[in-house]
């Protein structure tokens, strides 16, 4: 039983990363219909920034994560001028274009980080000291229970920025129909710039919550944005509170499929699990169901 | 009637004639280009007909994974169809002791059940999604193929016996097969299931108003692509001798699609000309191994910003640059055909005399009622469509109209009430065999595939109407017969909408009146006895719609019955015998366009306080 309630723990951790990731992508999504494929890699990138910044430069920690999510908003913005350059900001849902420009952007993030840091898993400083806190009879690291966290107040933070901000309401704005968001004088340009910066900034704090988890490789990236992106689909992409719940049932189904099955199949599981709920509504556990009118 | 299709014929022979010509020859080159890419390597190096192999194993790969693309679907998971192939072979080979070839058999059918199910998965969630569920597919079979160690040794990997001693002779059996993935690649376009898919692709519901069968053919064509996917992956196993889960990571399916990219999405020649370039990269780059990944991403993206349409798209960009100078300038016929070209025949007008005979309506409606959440759209609505007749529904907007049409084309189905066409009851039919049953209609907004030209578009309505197996769409001769059938009567209908200079202008390239008309041709081809024109008139200019009045006279003419909403009242006033007219989807009032104009419950819905200002006035 208090194995259960361990690796519950555990991956209501790792579920507020993905929750986290979810977050970033849907933020993203709503305003442009894209899809960040290369977010995970991006978190990946901006990591290393913060790594390089404290092992190489001898930059103080706070300093260094603030500079590393300000490189991740930075490159997050950049990527949005490459995707969206030959397309355009109208009709992007029907096109794949920015989907196959994402992947090679998330190639080239990879093989750059192989290039400046080598292929080798690192070990990610730990900001905060490494020791553990104990509930009850439940052990979490000082470094989980920060995840958990930090990843409650970004979600509060996000939900506020939506509900009570002009910015909230010009994303809302566009999101729900561009022509007319740039009627009332919004540009949209501007605000999908403004949610891939967030985007961005959120990418390089999920990489360095879970930089001490995992080890700092240029793959980890790749898995750890595609569980983000399932959660996200699988709580109805454009709705951020189905990803945050999507991110947390992953992380937990993980967790517990680990005590009854090899580590193996894990990857396996949380697609498997996304496969079947799409099948079951494709719209994903929150999304509406959209009739098209003839 | 029979001497003015003879000469439509004759008008087009030429054209025919020279088509089959190139044909020919295009048979006798391909012969000799296969027997030349036969016998190059016993001119090269062992490297290069390793080479070759491989570009053939990938090159048909691609082409499959353009097959799927047809009707809208761009995989990322075809690395896992090869992948169950290569591992089918490799694992009843190693460890059971089977016979190679028997394992061919199987990877087919194994391939196909994992295409199925991702096509199922078709049914439910959409593009973009789908993208996404194929690749999650392709990451489970790789860790799939790397958990389950008793079947598949794991990541240490297993080794694939040899089919031939000589490789040469695999490289045989390998170009033979690429030929046939080509070959249903090139051909497909060009048959009737192949028109479906692009019109699948275009619009889902114009698709299923043509008569197909939308699901089905999704699911097909996955299985199709995948279960031959799974007998290159078998090739891929013997050509290489050994595999493990490395080989097919989400980078092989990157690779495919990128492949297909750079050669050009939709074209035949793309997938093997994408293959030709990048499977001797990784060899050519061996200096740079660090950076070959990069140079991959690099080439993603200079892909879609200097060819969107690939190397294949741009070539022909160029050809065609050239040719549209000699198009034809697109106009309206002043005096098109009066005639249909198929339904001079006895069949239908004595089947119609029957129905005649009985004075039965050919469409009733009997309390129909469709509700959208609280709103009741139509409510409990009794319509009566007689046979032979033009019948127009007419009312202010939101009354109920367009619902009305969805509810007998079966995009919408009833909460209440039945429908009857016929004789039958239809309550319960699917759009698409509504449409076979003989209900054609045009939207409001026309929907047909805009990268296409208008002739295509009206020979995907012939898809039911004229009958044509995939098997002998693929054989190709057997077929030629059909094909130039429908391209005659496409033609014709072409003529009898008065577009027939349209043909091979790209749908997008047309105005709107031009695609209003090329919309009824389209519902024409389906061979419909009931058509449902959508506001046909909206949009068009006065002299348009006079041609527009001279069309659906000939329809009546021709046997058909044509159902209008419309409301443009010059445009009623020559054409509809009949009129209802709906408010907040109920019927007010119905009969001659006279009866109608006169009704005080009419002009009310439509000037509201009729009587006030008639008041104000005296």
């Amino acid at each position: 039983m208090s194995d259960i309630i361990q690796s519950l723990a555990a991956g209501l951790a790792m579920g507020a990363i993905y929750a986290l990731i979810a977050l970033g992508i849907n933020i993203i999504f709503s305003t442009s219909s894209i899809v960040n494929f290369a977010f995970g890699d991006l978190a990946m990138i901006s990591t290393f920034i913060s790594f390089s910044l404290m092992s190489t430069f001898h930059v103080p920690p706070v300093l260094a994560v603030l500079l590393s999510i300000a490189a991740g908003m930075a490159i997050s913005l950049l990527m949005q001028v490459v995707v969206i350059r030959p397309i355009g900001i109208h009709n992007l849902e029907n096109r794949f274009e920015w989907l196959l420009i994402l992947l090679g952007i998330s190639i080239i993030f990879k093989n750059l980080a192989r290039i400046i840091w080598g292929p080798r898993p690192r070990a990610y400083p730990n900001i905060f000291n490494d020791s553990n806190v104990t509930i009850g009879n439940v052990h979490l690291s000082t470094q989980e229970l920060w995840i958990l966290i930090v990843a409650i107040a970004i979600m509060v933070i996000i939900e506020w920025m939506n509900r009570s901000t002009r910015l909230g309401w010009a994303i809302q704005a566009t999101s729900m129909n561009k022509e007319a968001a740039s009627l009332i004088g919004i540009n949209p340009l501007r605000i999908i710039s403004y949610t891939f910066l967030i985007g961005g900034g959120l990418a390089a704090v999920t990489g360095i919550l879970i930089g001490p988890v995992t080890f700092l490789s240029p793959e980890m990236g790749t898995m750890v944005g595609l569980k983000g992106f399932s959660a996200a689909l699988l709580g109805g992409v454009g709705s951020p509170r189905g990803g945050i719940a999507g991110g947390f049932m992953i992380g937990i189904c993980e967790a517990l499929a680990s005590l009854f099955l090899p580590a193996d199949y894990a990857p396996a599981i949380a697609f498997g699990i996304l496969i079947l709920v799409l099948l079951i509504k494709p719209t994903g556990l929150f999304g509406r169901t959209i009739i098209e009118k003839v | 009637m029979q001497g003015e299709k003879q000469l439509a014929v004759g008008i087009k022979q030429p054209f025919e004639e020279m088509k089959k010509r190139v044909n020919w020859i295009a048979l006798m080159i391909a012969i000799l280009g296969l027997a030349a890419l036969a016998v190059l390597p016993l001119f090269a190096s062992q490297y290069v007909l390793f080479l070759l192999t491989q570009i053939l194993i990938y090159g048909s790969v691609v082409a499959l994974i353009n097959v799927a693309g047809y009707s809208g679907l761009l995989s990322l998971g075809h690395g896992g169809f090869f992948a169950i192939g290569a591992y089918t072979t490799a694992i009843l080979a190693t460890q059971y002791g089977q016979n190679v070839w028997l394992t061919f058999p199987v990877s087919l059918v194994a391939g196909a059940l994992a295409g199925m199910i991702i096509g199922f998965a078709s049914l439910r969630v959409k593009s973009l999604y789908l993208t996404m569920i194929t690749i999650a597919f392709g990451i489970i079979i790789q860790k799939l193929a790397e958990a389950m160690e008793s079947l598949t040794n794991g990541p240490r990997g297993l080794a694939v016996p040899m089919l031939f001693q000589n490789p040469w002779t695999l490289y045989l059996v390998i170009l033979l097969f690429a030929a046939l993935c080509f070959w249903i690649s090139f051909q497909l376009p060009r048959t009737n299931w192949g028109r479906s898919l692009f019109a699948i692709q275009g619009d889902e519901i114009s698709a299923e108003s043509m008569g197909i069968n939308t699901k089905m053919t999704k699911i097909l064509v996955l299985t199709l692509s995948a279960s031959l996917t799974g007998l290159a992956g078998s090739f891929f196993g013997i050509y290489l001798g050994y595999i493990s889960p490395e080989h097919f990571g989400l980078d092989l399916s990157f690779l495919f699609v990128l492949m297909l990219l750079v050669g050009g999405i939709g074209d035949p020649y793309g997938p093997f000309v994408g293959s030709l370039i990048l499977t001797p990269l990784p060899m050519m780059l061996v200096w740079f191994q660090d950076y070959q990944l990069l140079i991959y991403g690099l080439l993603y993206i200079a892909a879609i910003y200097l060819f969107p349409k690939g190397i294949m798209g741009t070539l022909k960009k160029l050809v065609h640059r050239r040719a549209s100078k000699e198009a034809p300038s697109v106009s309206i016929l002043e005096n098109g055909p009066e005639w249909l070209p198929f339904y001079t025949g006895q069949e239908d007008k004595s089947r119609r005399a029957g129905g005649e005979e009985d004075a039965g309506p050919l469409l009733q409606l009997r309390g129909a009622t469709k509700r959208f959440g609280g709103l009741v759209a139509v409510n409990a609505l009794d319509l009566s469509i007689a046979n032979n007749s033009i019948h127009a529904l007419i009312g202010p907007n939101g009354s109920g109209k367009s619902t009305t049409l969805n509810m007998i084309s079966g995009i919408y189905r009833l909460d209440e009430g039945d429908i009857w066409f016929d004789g039958e009851d239809v309550t319960g039919v699917g759009a698409f065999q509504r449409s076979r049953m003989g209900i054609a209609r045009t939207f409001q907004a026309p929907r047909l595939v805009n990268d296409l030209t208008a002739l295509d578009n009206v020979k995907m309505g012939f898809y039911r109407s004229v009958k044509e197996s995939i098997l002998s769409g693929l054989t190709y001769f057997p077929a030629l017969g059909k094909e130039k059938m429908i391209d005659e009567y496409a033609r014709s209908l072409l003529e009898f909408v008065r577009i027939p200079d349209s043909a091979r202008v790209q749908v997008k390239n047309l105005t709107f009146a031009e695609r209003k008309l090329l919309e009824i041709a389209r519902a024409l081809a389906t061979r419909p006895r009931l058509i449902l024109l959508d506001e046909p008139a909206s949009g068009l200019s006065d002299k348009e719609m006079e041609q527009l009045i001279e069309i659906v006279k000939n329809l009546k003419r021709n046997g058909l019955t044509v159902l209008l909403v419309e409301h443009h009242m010059d445009f009623l006033a020559s054409l509809a015998e009949r009129v209802t007219v709906l408010d907040f989807g109920r019927k007010i009032a119905e009969g001659s366009i006279k009866e109608i104009s006169e009704d005080p419950l009419v002009i009310q819905a439509y000037l509201g306080q009729q009587e006030e200002l008639a008041d104000g006035a005296s």
